[in-house]
């Protein structure tokens, strides 16, 4: 009885102290790139007070006011004082005077939006394909191969594209299409054309599907999907499983999905690099575009705002990212 | 008539190489049939083609096996079968007529289930009802519960090899295979799994057991092989490791004596006489 | 395949006989003749002019120059960062890994294109800081990928080997390790940002206020000029015809509610000024694609 009590207890530690490494290593990373981002801005040639003040005595009082002469530890450590409590200070050229927190706060659900459609859309994609062209090898000489091989090089060239390539040539194909088919035979074309200057589900979708499939990022998780399917279709366990008359399928997948859930944290980042640009050749007003505006008119506060909240996102998908592979696969707990 | 398989031609190639070319032999329920070899003299793919899950390209070229089920013969690599037919055909065979216990056991378990779970989903293919603990005691576990929470990772090989015993029992196959059962473990854990493929026999499953180590033969075999570059060169009507014929069987039997210190003699056939 | 390596080798010496060609070019002036602007092609301008009458294909050449340059210092930058750090963690292991790590987990956690604009906003926009921006954004990426085969290859037998001879540590790890086993990947990840940087400045350029500014040449600003970028958005008939060639329209005023349209210079649009630097662009990467292709191992996941 003891004993089972005993168990149990060094059970609930061992599991405490598993969790504990990735929390431990999300504070971190986070402390350390709001500590990155500060130092950028400190050793920059010129300051948020030089924006904003026209004259040396503003000049001096406002850096007086904002702590800009402080050293760069108690800057940083004021900075993340106020952070934790959610004030980021307020923009000094975009809205001047609105707290930077809930500038971006208005514009965060169609960033979010747009981040998740495309993180669904490319894995899925990707998955799909990836299923059918897994372990394929092509040579020229078998025509039977070709199909697999011309899905690739197809995938390749279409998503090497840049981003801001992509969504100009869509949209304005799009916009030709439907002018041409209905504006100029006199029709009234759909409530969301021209695509650039309405907010629409039809303009949300082509931001997804552009950010899903360009600037290399089909492509790239294509091939991760193809090379982790291949590998565990040919580990020895699918293969056993396969000799006992078990179905292999349900194997592929239980060992597939913590490898999957490290390639989707991974990539979270480049989705949100995408949105700056995507947003601003769209003009939908999310925080990409927030931020590119930001960086033009030099609006410190907010861009500094900004690129933490980029980081928490990061750093948060790779908290869960872990917690999940901690959850599905037994081999990492263990002392890896 | 008691199930049988057998078949008098095999023949595997790998692109422009025959990897094996050889008469066949026949496996009966209820006996022990061992098919030893050197490395590389084709005893795996053999086994594999009974399964067929023979990989390389084009794999198969010949083959007359044949299934006998209750008078019922079956033919999977008939030659006007088509492919999809053809791994119908064997879908239908693995497992429920031919088990397979690979040579790595702990890289043929699944790495992300406890080996309750995998021992539970194999019952439930076998269509069994007891509980994994029952299969787990009877391949050999004293703490069967606590080995259904381990994960494969976690096991030694012997508790590995054990845990495929134990798979291979719940799935209830009338036939089995099992390429190198005993390599690479100790003696003690050696002499466990043969009593399990010795109780194994008992209840009435046929074997096939591949082994490159003639020190277990005697033991265990009921019918004794002997594959060499791809063919089976000898049919022992003995299970005698001592008394083989054939060249490759000698050079292994003195291969063995040589090890266990027995005979200082090199390993020419004539110094036997 | 063969063929990626070779079209790939080729597409991007043709790149860099461009960019040595740029060395000595000037930039063709605006022209004020409104007949010769917007010239389709033909013997004198092979791809015709753009809307400033100014020669395409020259101005094409001279693109090459806004990434060429500022690519290599983005490879050099990531090369000098990346490659010693990940070299000692990987050597050392322990404590001193966990923490070079750790500084390039931190430096992966900023989104890359984020990072360089940051850069480019915080300390001005010049080539130099393009580049620098771009090789520190790539660095951790290429830190790790180098870090994972040192710490492979630290434990091999042919190391342990060279440690009994008595090589020193520089020439196993800088020799052996790095230069034999470790060259194909680095050099992949170089042409992998070589390819990110040049999509980073065109993306610039094109959307204005960073990159390459008017009247020096860049892919980017090139796409950029054959559009407005306001929210009028003005032309969008005969931009229409610019990405529709085959289709011939006669241009007649055209008015609505919330878009005004102004009537096109007199020639119609030469589809080439925008096509031209899209499929120089488009090239360019495939070609990047392909030598890293041809640059990949089996080891490689």
């Amino acid at each position: 009885m003891a004993n089972e009590v005993n168990q149990r207890g060094q059970a609930g530690i061992a599991l405490f102290l598993l969790l504990l490494r990735p929390l431990l290593t999300f504070v971190a990373t986070l402390a350390g790139a709001s500590f990155v981002a500060s130092a950028l801005l400190y050793f920059s040639p010129g300051n948020a007070a030089d924006v904003v003040a026209s004259d040396p005595a503003t000049y001096a009082g406002l850096v007086d006011k904002w702590g800009l002469d402080d050293s760069l530890f108690s800057q940083y450590t004021t900075f993340v004082a106020n952070a934790l409590q959610g004030d980021f200070g307020s923009s000094l050229v975009t809205s001047p005077g609105e707290p930077v927190f809930e500038v971006i706060q208005s514009r965060a659900p169609r960033t979010i939006l747009l981040v998740a459609g495309a993180i669904f859309l490319s894995f899925g994609l990707s998955l799909s394909l990836a299923f059918w062209t897994a372990g394929k090898k092509t040579n020229l000489s078998a025509w039977r191969t070709w199909p697999v091989g011309m899905t690739r090089r197809f995938v390749q060239i279409i998503s090497i594209l840049p981003l801001f390539l992509a969504a100009y040539i869509c949209m304005y194909s799009i916009d030709a299409a439907i002018y041409n088919q209905s504006v100029a035979q006199g029709l009234t074309p759909p409530s969301w054309f021209p695509l650039l200057l309405n907010t629409s589900g039809t303009k949300t979708a082509l931001a997804i599907g552009v950010l899903a499939i360009s600037s290399c990022s089909l492509t790239e998780i294509h091939t991760s999907c193809e090379n982790e399917l291949s590998r565990i279709r040919e580990s020895d366990f699918v293969d056993a499983a396969r000799a006992r008359g078990d179905r292999a399928w349900t194997h592929i997948l239980a060992v597939l999905i913590p490898t999957l859930t490290t390639l989707i944290s991974s990539r979270v980042s480049f989705f949100l690099g995408g949105t700056v640009i995507v947003e601003e050749v769209l003009h939908i007003n999310g925080v990409g575009r927030l931020f590119w505006d930001a960086c033009l008119a030099r609006d410190f506060p907010l861009v500094l705002g900004i690129t933490a909240l980029a980081a928490t996102i990061v750093c948060s998908a790779r908290l869960l990212g872990d917690l999940i592979r901690i959850w599905t696969d037994p081999r990492q707990r263990g002392d890896a | 008539m008691p199930d049988s398989i057998q078949f008098s031609r095999l023949k595997i190639l790998a692109r422009d190489t025959t990897l094996v070319d050889t008469s066949g032999f026949v496996l009966e329920r209820g006996e022990i049939t061992v098919l030893v070899g050197a490395s590389g003299s084709g005893k795996t793919l053999t086994a594999r083609s009974l399964i067929g899950l023979v990989h390389t390209d084009p794999g198969v070229v010949a083959s007359d096996l044949c299934f006998n089920q209750g008078g019922q013969k079956l033919k999977p690599y008939e030659s006007d079968l088509t492919p999809k037919q053809r791994e119908k055909a064997f879908r239908s065979i693995r497992g429920d007529i031919v088990g397979y216990l690979p040579q790595d056991a702990r890289a043929s378990l699944n790495p992300v289930w406890n080996i309750g779970r995998q021992v539970e989903r194999c019952a439930r293919l076998g269509q069994r009802s007891e509980r994994p603990e029952y299969w787990l005691e009877k391949a050999g576990f004293s703490d069967p519960a606590r080995v259904c929470g381990l994960y494969a990772h976690e096991l030694s090989g012997g508790m590995a090899q054990r845990a495929s015993i134990a798979l291979a029992l719940a799935r209830g196959s009338k036939f089995l295979i099992a390429d190198e059962p005993t390599t690479g473990l100790d003696p003690t854990v050696q002499a466990k799994i043969l009593d399990e493929v010795r109780q194994l026999r008992d209840v009435g499953v046929g074997i096939l057991l591949i082994t490159h180590d003639l020190r277990i033969v005697p033991q265990i075999a009921d019918h004794l092989l002997v594959m060499d570059g791809g063919t089976v060169v000898e049919k022992s009507p003995t299970v005698k490791p001592s008394e083989l014929q054939t060249s490759a069987g000698r050079k292994l039997w003195t291969s063995t004596q040589r090890i266990a210190g027995a005979t200082t003699a090199s390993p020419t056939p004539e110094a036997h006489q | 395949m063969k063929y990626a390596r070779v079209i790939g080798f080729v597409l991007l010496s043709i790149l860099f006989v461009a960019w040595a060609c740029g060395l000595f070019l000037d930039n063709p002036p605006a022209l004020t003749d409104t007949n010769q602007l917007n010239l389709h092609p033909n013997a004198e301008h092979l791809l015709g002019t753009d809307i400033h009458g100014r020669d395409v294909f020259t101005r094409m050449v001279l693109g090459t120059q806004a990434f060429v340059g500022p690519g290599i210092l983005a490879c050099f930058t990531a090369l000098l960062i990346g490659l010693p750090l990940a070299a000692i963690a990987g050597w050392k292991g322990g404590i001193t890994a966990d923490f070079i790590r750790f500084i390039f987990t931190v430096f992966a956690t900023f989104p890359r294109f984020v990072l360089v604009l940051l850069v480019c906003a915080i300390y001005g926009n010049t080539p130099t800081n393009l580049g620098l921006a771009a090789g520190l954004a790539y660095a951790p990426a290429l830190g790790e990928a180098v870090f994972a085969r040192v710490t492979e290859f630290r434990s091999a037998g042919f190391v342990l080997a060279a440690k009994a001879h008595g090589l020193s540590t520089l020439r196993i790890l800088g020799f052996h390790i790095l230069w034999l086993n470790a060259r194909r990947l680095v050099f992949r990840h170089l042409v992998q940002l070589f390819a990110f940087f040049l999509i980073v400045e065109t993306t610039l350029s094109c959307l204005g206020g960073f990159g390459t500014q008017e009247p020096n040449p860049s892919w980017g600003n090139m796409i950029a000029s054959e559009e407005h970028n306001d929210d009028t958005l003005t032309l969008v008939k005969p931009r229409l015809e610019t990405l529709a060639p085959h289709k011939k329209r006669t241009v007649t005023g055209f008015s609505e509610d919330s878009f005004q349209i102004t009537m096109p210079q007199v020639n119609a649009y030469n589809p080439w000024a925008a096509w031209g630097p899209l499929g120089a662009i488009w090239i360019t990467l495939l070609g990047c694609l392909l030598v890293a292709e041809t640059l990949e191992e089996r080891r490689d996941a």
